[in-house]
């Protein structure tokens, strides 16, 4: 089956005066009509940099040194600013973080969402707020009618990120991109906010790429996991797969080093910690990244890199014990 | 147990604190951050503080830090009346209590060097001779797990995990007693989150600390703390040890905050209270207990009688008229069927 979106061998690097390094590298994926995928890792893992991949977006002085991007197959990268952008906002949308910062202060909730449609749609502006009122409705936000009226400083965090889901929804995107949409949010909101992102898939079918560092939520929502690491795919698989069983030592000490409320717990086990932290991505050393930090790496680790290996259907595992000489 | 440690280090009753605020276009009105808290730490143990922003649970810790001034109730530091003490004799107590912030970027001046940063509580305070003073940072560094050459070091100079290590070192630089922690690592990635956290009990067991841990993260207290209260709009609604407020929660808010704890997989999240709505503004405080509107389970005397903080079997206190005196609530009677209590 095609797959809906497509990255091939993408690369994003950054260039100063003096010197150019990859933020991300090698990075394939393939997202399917439907599916919820969470790309997870620590800052600096590259996960919100391919996001900003996605919707065109990388920051300067970053820029795309290489790989391919395509949408229903149609490539996005090579076909140039316009017809991106048309595919992008129609087809591809994503909410941020932040939503006080990503929604623009001076116009109204109702004003921003009605930009897209008579932008995307060609909708009158009356129209335009009309269906921006539809919107809000759908996204649970009570007495739609006034609140299209408002601004953003006028709403809670909480109505606000419903607000930037409406922005997102406007025009029925295929994809929705969410960059940790609940992180700023208490978590009784959080519950609320997932519960809303699930909502909108099964009524319209939306493939989502959820980018978070919560394991908690990967488990809750996700189909698919990719774990990052220094700006390269380190373990990919089917989420309840992972978790239970995950195939590279980093994705396991991501899943022990958390502290979880365990009503049966009587004493108080010391938590596993990962010593040291991510290398910067101007310094990665020549092996595998994670080598330093690794409690199993040998010499190979240390002098070459490992690829990405199969370790089981649909799974994959950037880790030498993956890999099939070490197995057997 | 020693005596000592049975006796109570810090004893809060009753604790208000009001800020007057002008909101939108409107007259000047009060802020109710916090109501009528009460709450003991003993010596050597930490007490966890939950709960959602604008709970005042952030507010709590700065009042006993004496960092804002409360407007109502006492604060017994070891016997003293915190809130009376001013000036010379607030200064003679500071060194007992110290506190590490949320924030390692902003809570560190970023002129000074890292060595002087944990240096200064005691050349404030007036801790030690010269010589005594270098050389407890020096045991400081190396207890916390930052180079002795990294004294010399700016702020910026040092990862987010590694300025919270300073703000640790500054923290117990003057041999305190209570460390009030306001939610040390929730700006930090997972993995260094679990460094830090390592730290934190183990300079409370060497140094016999006691904590007062403020925190969003259940699972994050849940690791720390002896006790937990959780707050909701200014007040406690249930104050337990940890064992039995993970194991049965009483408020029917513990409950849905538990509950909403991502990571129980699909099936969990069938199962859960959902709550709606925000928590309203601490601008108008509702008649009666601050979470029936947004509780599955209130009725009228939720709406209109404010419920105390009460005991009720074993020694566990929550405040809900809904619980009976043997602990059990709806939530409890309803059990399997909570995720269809939602409207």
């Amino acid at each position: 089956m095609q797959p809906l979106l497509s990255i091939k061998d993408l690369r994003i690097s950054f260039r100063s005066r003096t010197s150019q390094f990859a933020v991300l590298e090698d990075f394939d994926l393939d997202l399917q009509k439907g599916e919820t995928v969470c790309l997870v890792g620590e800052s600096g893992s590259g996960k919100t940099m391919t996001g900003l991949a996605l919707m065109g977006l990388v920051p300067s002085p970053g820029f795309i040194s290489n790989g391919a991007i395509s949408f229903e197959g149609r490539e996005m990268i090579a076909a140039g600013r316009n017809r991106a952008a048309e595919i992008r906002g129609k087809n591809i949308a994503m909410i941020f973080q932040e939503p006080m910062t990503a929604l623009n202060p001076v116009f109204t909730i109702g004003e921003q969402i009605a930009e897209m449609l008579r932008y995307h749609e060609g909708l009158g502006r009356k129209a335009a707020i009309e269906r921006a009122v539809e919107l809000l409705r759908a996204v649970g936000i009570p007495e739609p009618e006034q609140r299209v009226h408002e601004y953003p400083h006028q709403i809670s965090g909480g109505m606000r990120q419903r607000a930037m889901i409406a922005v997102a929804l406007a025009c029925s995107p295929q994809i929705l991109i969410a960059d940790e949409p609940t992180t700023a949010l208490d978590v009784t909101v959080q519950a609320q906010i997932l519960d809303l992102l699930e909502e909108v898939q099964e009524r319209l079918g939306t493939t989502i790429l959820l980018i978070t560092h919560d394991m908690g939520v990967v488990a809750d929502v996700a189909d698919r996991v990719v774990v990052m690491y220094c700006g390269r795919k380190i373990e990919e698989g089917p989420a309840a797969e992972v978790l239970a069983d995950p195939r590279h030592p980093y994705t396991s000490a991501l899943l022990a080093c958390i502290p979880r409320p365990d009503p049966e717990a009587t004493t108080r086990m010391k938590l596993l910690d990962i010593p040291g932290i991510v290398p910067a991505a101007s310094a990665r050393p020549a092996g595998c990244a994670y080598a330093a930090r690794c409690a199993f790496a040998f010499d190979k680790c240390r002098a070459e890199r490992p690829p990405l290996f199969e370790v089981a259907e649909g799974r994959s595992a950037a880790c030498w014990l993956a890999s099939k000489e070490h197995s057997q | 147990m020693s005596k000592e440690a049975e006796k109570n280090l810090l004893e809060v009753k009753d604790l208000r604190v009001s800020f007057p605020s002008r909101h939108g276009a409107g007259a000047k009105r009060m802020v109710h951050a916090v109501n009528d808290v009460s709450f003991s730490l003993r010596r050597g143990r930490s007490l966890g503080i939950v709960g959602e922003s604008g709970s005042g649970k952030t507010t709590t810790a700065l009042a006993v830090m004496r960092l804002v001034e409360p407007s109502g109730g006492s604060i017994l530091f070891d016997g003293v009346d915190l809130t009376q003490a001013k000036g010379e004799s607030l200064r003679r107590m500071r060194p007992r209590f110290q506190m590490i912030f949320q924030d390692p970027f902003s809570s560190l001046e970023p002129r000074k060097r890292a060595g002087a940063i944990v240096r200064e509580p005691m050349d404030l305070l007036g801790i030690g001779t010269e010589a005594e003073r270098r050389q407890r940072v020096d045991e400081l560094f190396a207890r916390v797990g930052l180079r002795d050459d990294q004294k010399l070091n700016f702020p910026h100079q040092f990862s987010g995990g590694q300025r919270q290590r300073i703000g640790i070192a500054r923290a117990i630089a003057t041999r305190p007693d209570l460390v009030v922690c306001d939610e040390p690592v929730s700006a930090l990635d997972v993995a260094i989150q679990a460094q830090i956290l390592n730290l934190l009990v183990e300079v409370q067991e060497e140094f016999r600390l006691s904590y007062l841990f403020i925190s969003h993260d259940l699972g994050v207290v849940h690791y720390v703390c002896d006790e937990i209260a959780v707050m909701y709009l200014g007040k406690i609604v249930e104050h337990n040890d940890r064992q039995s407020l993970f194991r049965q929660p009483l408020h029917p808010y513990t409950w849905a905050l538990l509950s909403a704890v991502p990571g129980r997989g699909a099936a969990g999240r069938q199962n859960r209270i959902r709550l709606k709505g925000d928590p309203p503004s601490p601008f108008d405080l509702p008649k009666g207990c601050s979470f029936a509107q947004r509780c599955p389970f209130a009725q009228d005397e939720c709406r209109n009688v404010r419920p105390e903080l009460r005991a009720v079997s074993g020694g566990r206190r929550v405040a809900c008229h809904r619980v009976n005196d043997e602990g059990i609530g709806p939530h409890h009677e309803f059990g399997e069927a909570v995720s269809r209590v939602e409207a």
